[in-house]
């Protein structure tokens, strides 16, 4: 059973709906370094609607890379999922993978099929050695089809669907022949060549150009309606969440601080740490000419972290005595619309 | 499912992908989280990350004390390397004891022997002879020595009177205390390694930085070299090379002799060493700034480019000492190298060739061990180095 | 691809012609010659032997012409499998060689095989398996090849083995050591290599284990790692294909450069263990300038060494072009 109170129960009731495709849990995945423990994820609540598109916004550091890697269970030593459920619902059933064996079968059974991941690097991420050809068909013939050529056949198809001008050639070509943009297109063919119900996308467009991530976007847009697939959009921009996003949900220091509908969010947002974000954008109106804000101090990290608000440092509107000496829990303050602080305690 | 923003909702409110104030903030962010460690000189940073490696500070320890044991070798051994004590041939090493017979503390002392022949078989017998005590003394005035030739001196670190006789670890079939010996030797056997690798290091240094740096045919040729020279095995060339010193030769020619040898088939890993490095460092943008700027070609190698690779030099150096030490103990092992009266660690090794002798007289297979811990002083002292000159490593 | 081919052979015929002159010029490096030599062991012992007498002998071998052409009439014989003339030994370096060259090259060639069957599954169990006792035992072994190269190892195993009252005997039992070539010599042969091999190879078989695990723990924490346990393969068929090839790339590539390593410790292992090859053989022929002996021996450990490297090099761009691109542009 969830650990949280009722009135933070999340989003349309669990089991058995029909919205609801992953359910994170007051999720926890801790490092255990010589230093400390290393908190990345210290309970992380969330929804993802089945084809719809969440996004999760924060800073580097704070712990959205080891949030996706958890849902899948990537996470290896010495990072450990202490604690959370993660319910995957599928046709009526609801797996709760935090309890599956990382390395077992079920969970493999899940991984590239159900849910599938798309990295920062493509470059990186994609084995030097081995063609995009059989890089893909890898994942086809794991989860689809044992028949070779139908793999091919499949894998033609994929490339050709995420835009690659020539699949032929480009099946048989290694990585490092290809240009960013293609690769990335050629990782996101992998990811979706099982025609999963979820996709990760872990900053995909951050190591691009930027005409090519536009067109990285649209081919993510255009595919997550072509397979009807959810899309959980991991990202530090807020650009990229206002164009790709249904919902959108705020990350801080290992927890998520603010959940809500993308309107929500960018014209009511609660917590101080988005306000903040939101204006730290420079504006592109003409005669803005404001001084451009930031928000003063650093992220800390999160190593045996104080039981406190983890924004405290740096939030304008801090309470003492309130906010330091206890962690806000994540309350809704309206319908679809949650916020961790205690300017809202009581409010609910 | 909540709706997505509409292509006017985000006109209007400005967004532009490609401005992120988050990554201003980011930037910020990293400099003051950083500063301490962006400020640290690149030296502190590598002692810092020495410091950590336990056993490369033992290494270094190590090679501390027997380099000093090396430099007062006159003083720590009790007796000079050349003499001789027919009445103790082969003796085993002579245990120091705490207490006499009765249980009674007595410091530490040693018992004398009294030699007798065994009548039928003819074998010398020594039996410890418990009623001579000699206690074992500090800073006692043995044989005579000068101090770097300024002056005369025979005080020495320990010692007993005579007749009794200390040996560590005892004595050769001429009587000559091995603990005396193995103390002087690690005088040749250690600096020849020095010596060869700073050989080894200007030739390597000098055309692998000229390679690397003026590319080209100058490359190509220089390149050529190394390969071959990397291709030949080192040990028949040793041989033939060591073979080639004339016999006549005083022990300092046949020293300089064999560290040329030594040296001539380590400087090509260096060489390619520093040439990969100044390849690959010259085409990087700093580089670039510092011509643009007008610095000179020869500013541009010594402040910009060497200063960096100075710690793989370092490690590299380091690590191919003991490759040195171990040559120079194979050739004066097999009589090609160092020979008597000069002493190396190799030299001494000469005797335990006979493997029947070996068998009863373990001890003199000693010196072996100290190159054993020199080679392993050295390799822990050179990975702790690499790891800490290692950029990249936390 | 052939004219890569081509390109090699042709430099390492200029290799091994150029270590062709030089084995012989090193040998003549030491002051006088052969017969200087006889002439100062014969006065050692006292005997009398006429300056006429020693002068017809220097005729006789051919030392008193310039050594280019002493050089020039070796090596066409060579090239004719004529290498020359053992002084000391009164035969034909052929002969004396015997099958010395033959075993030389048997203990180089399974020293190198063995080092990289044994180093690098140790290797790939160590990375993969950190701090485990086998990680640990690893780490030992990789000690132990780096403190006590060759000889060492060979000094002291030879007093243990003889403590413990085995015989060290080189490479046959005494029955098979004259005999025949046949297939029990064979055999006997192959019960007699481990030990050889095993001294030679140690700080080999270390130094490539440590390199095998270094580089695997790099590439098992790279990126694309993680996106193969993403698509759902199974973890030790995903660490087969991915790190485990990409890291093994710069090792076998390599592959050749263990050669000079290899014959070079198994020259000093040989002469401690007192071996039927080469080694020993080299050493005595210095000793007294018996100089064509020395000078083949010499040219022939060169010689192996170089072609070793170049076959493998060879084998190794037939069995994937692209170690060529990798392995190589240093």
């Amino acid at each position: 059973m969830t650990n949280l109170p009722e009135s933070t129960t999340l989003g349309p009731s669990t089991s058995g709906s029909e919205q609801s495709l992953l359910e994170v849990m007051d999720v926890r995945t801790y490092f255990y370094v010589d230093e400390g423990i290393l908190k990345a994820v210290d309970g992380i609540s969330f929804f993802v609607n089945r084809e719809e598109t969440l996004g999760l916004i924060g800073e580097s550091g704070c712990g959205k890379s080891v949030t996706a890697l958890s849902v899948l269970r990537l996470v290896s030593s010495p990072g450990r999922l202490v604690s959370g459920k993660i319910l995957l619902h599928l046709d009526g059933d609801a797996i709760n993978l935090a309890q599956l064996n990382p390395s077992g079968r079920e969970i493999r059974d899940i991984r590239g099929k159900e849910i599938s991941m798309v990295f920062q690097e493509p470059m990186t991420s994609l084995s030097p050695v081995h063609t995009i050809g059989n890089q893909i068909r890898e994942a086809i013939l794991l989860h689809r089809t044992n028949d070779r050529q139908e793999a091919q056949d499949i894998a033609l198809d994929m490339l050709n669907r995420v835009g690659i001008p020539n699949p032929t050639k480009c099946i048989n070509d290694y990585p490092h022949q290809l240009s960013g943009g293609m690769r990335q297109r050629a990782m996101i063919a992998m990811a979706l060549s099982c025609h999963p119900k979820l996709l990760i996308a872990d900053e995909p467009t951050t190591a691009l150009d930027v005409t090519v991530q536009a067109q990285i976007l649209d081919l993510i847009k255009e595919l997550q309606e072509q397979f009807r697939m959810a899309v959980l959009y991991i990202t530090h921009d807020l650009g990229v969440i206002a164009e790709m996003c249904h919902r959108v949900a705020v990350m801080y220091l290992g927890k998520i601080v603010e959940l809500g509908s993308v309107r929500d969010i960018f014209y009511r947002p609660l917590h101080p740490y988005t306000v903040r974000l939101l204006k730290s954008r420079p504006k592109l109106i003409k005669g803005s000419g404001e001084r451009l804000e930031s928000i003063k101090g650093n992220v800390p990290v999160p190593l045996d972290p104080p039981p406190e608000c983890g924004f405290y440092e740096r939030c304008p509107e801090a309470i003492e005595g309130r906010c330091d000496i206890a962690v806000p829990e994540l309350i809704k303050k309206e319908d679809g619309h949650w916020v961790r602080c205690f300017l809202y305690e009581g409010t609910g | 499912m909540a709706d997505k923003l509409h292509p006017a909702e985000l006109r209007s409110s400005g967004l532009g992908s490609a401005s992120d104030a988050i990554t201003v903030k980011k930037g910020h962010a990293e400099l003051s989280a950083e500063e301490r460690y962006y400020l640290a000189s690149q030296w502190q940073m590598m002692w810092r990350k020495f410091r950590r490696h336990k056993l490369a500070i033992v290494g270094g320890a190590v090679l501390l004390v027997l380099y000093l044991s090396a430099i007062f070798a006159d003083f720590l051994a009790p007796y000079p390397k050349e003499i001789r004590f027919e009445k103790f041939a082969y003796r085993p090493p002579t245990p120091v004891h705490l207490f006499d017979e009765e249980g009674q503390f007595r410091g530490p002392f040693v018992y004398g022997t009294t030699k007798e022949r065994n009548m039928e078989t003819l074998e010398a017998i020594y039996t410890v002879d418990t009623s001579a005590v000699y206690p074992l003394r500090f800073f006692v005035q043995g044989e005579p020595y000068d101090v770097f030739g300024l002056f005369e001196t025979g005080i020495r670190l320990f010692g007993v009177e005579e007749p009794g006789a200390i040996f560590l670890f005892g004595t050769d079939s001429l009587g000559r205390d091995l603990f005396s010996r193995i103390v002087h030797g690690a005088r040749l056997s250690l600096s020849i390694g020095l010596v060869g690798v700073s050989l080894s290091f200007l030739i390597g240094v000098t055309l692998g930085g000229i390679s690397g740096y003026f590319g080209g045919v100058v490359d190509t040729i220089i390149q050529r070299m190394i390969e071959f020279f990397m291709s030949i095995p080192t040990t028949p060339l040793w041989l033939a090379l060591s073979a080639a010193l004339p016999k006549d030769w005083s022990i300092v020619r046949v020293y300089f002799g064999i560290s040329i040898i030594l040296s001539l088939v380590g400087w090509g890993a260096l060489a390619r060493v520093v040439r990969g490095k100044f390849l690959e460092l010259r085409e990087l943008d700093y580089v670039l700034a510092a011509r643009v700027s007008g610095v000179s070609e020869w500013s541009i190698i010594w402040v910009h480019l060497v200063p960096n690779f100075a710690s793989y030099l370092i490690v590299h150096v380091t690590l191919s000492i003991p490759g040195m030490i171990l040559g120079e103990t194979a050739l004066s092992f097999l009589g090609l190298g160092l020979r008597s009266p000069a002493v190396s660690w190799g030299v001494l090794l000469e005797k335990a060739q006979n493997i029947a002798s070996v068998a009863i007289y373990w001890w003199t297979l000693v010196p072996a061990l100290f190159v054993v811990i020199t080679v392993v002083a050295f390799n822990f002292l050179g990975d702790g180095l690499r790891d800490a000159a290692d950029p990249y490593k936390q | 691809m052939s004219s890569y081919f081509f390109r090699r052979l042709a430099y390492m015929l200029v290799i091994v012609w150029l270590t062709s002159i030089a084995s012989f010029l090193i040998i003549q490096l030491p002051a006088g010659d052969f017969v200087t030599n006889l002439a100062t062991q014969y006065a050692r012992s006292g005997r009398d032997i006429d300056q006429a007498k020693l002068d017809n002998l220097r005729r006789q071998f051919g030392l008193d012409r310039p050594v280019y052409v002493q050089y020039f009439h070796w090596a066409a014989n060579v090239l004719q499998g004529d290498w020359g003339w053992s002084f000391r030994l009164r035969q034909p370096v052929v002969d004396a060689v015997g099958d010395r060259a033959g075993l030389t090259a048997a203990i180089t060639l399974s020293t190198l095989l063995i080092t990289y069957v044994v180093a690098i599954p140790i290797g790939i169990y160590s990375a993969t398996h950190q701090y485990s006792i086998a990680d640990y035992f690893a780490m030992f072994v990789g000690f132990l090849g780096m403190a006590m190269p060759g000889f060492m190892l060979a000094l002291i195993l030879m007093y243990g083995f003889l403590n413990a009252g085995l015989s060290v005997g080189g490479l046959f039992s005494p029955d098979y050591m004259r005999a025949e070539w046949s297939l029990d010599k064979v055999i006997d042969l192959l019960k007699h290599l481990p030990l050889p091999i095993l001294i030679i190879g140690l700080s080999g078989t270390a130094d490539l284990t440590r390199i095998m695990r270094a580089t695997l723990l790099d590439e098992l924490g790279k990126q694309y790692v993680i996106t193969a346990r993403a698509k759902g393969l199974y973890e030790t068929k995903l660490i087969f294909k991915y790190p485990v090839r990409v890291a093994l790339n710069p090792i076998i590539s390599t592959i050749g450069f263990e050669l000079p390593y290899i014959v070079s410790g198994g020259v000093i292992v040989e002469m401690v263990l007192n071996l039927p090859t080469t080694g020993p053989l080299l050493y005595s022929s210095l000793l007294t300038e018996d100089m064509f002996l020395a000078s083949s021996i010499l040219f022939f450990l060169c010689f192996l060494t170089v072609v070793g490297m170049f076959i493998s090099d060879m084998v190794l761009v037939l069995v994937d072009p692209r170690i060529r691109f990798t392995g190589r542009e240093a």
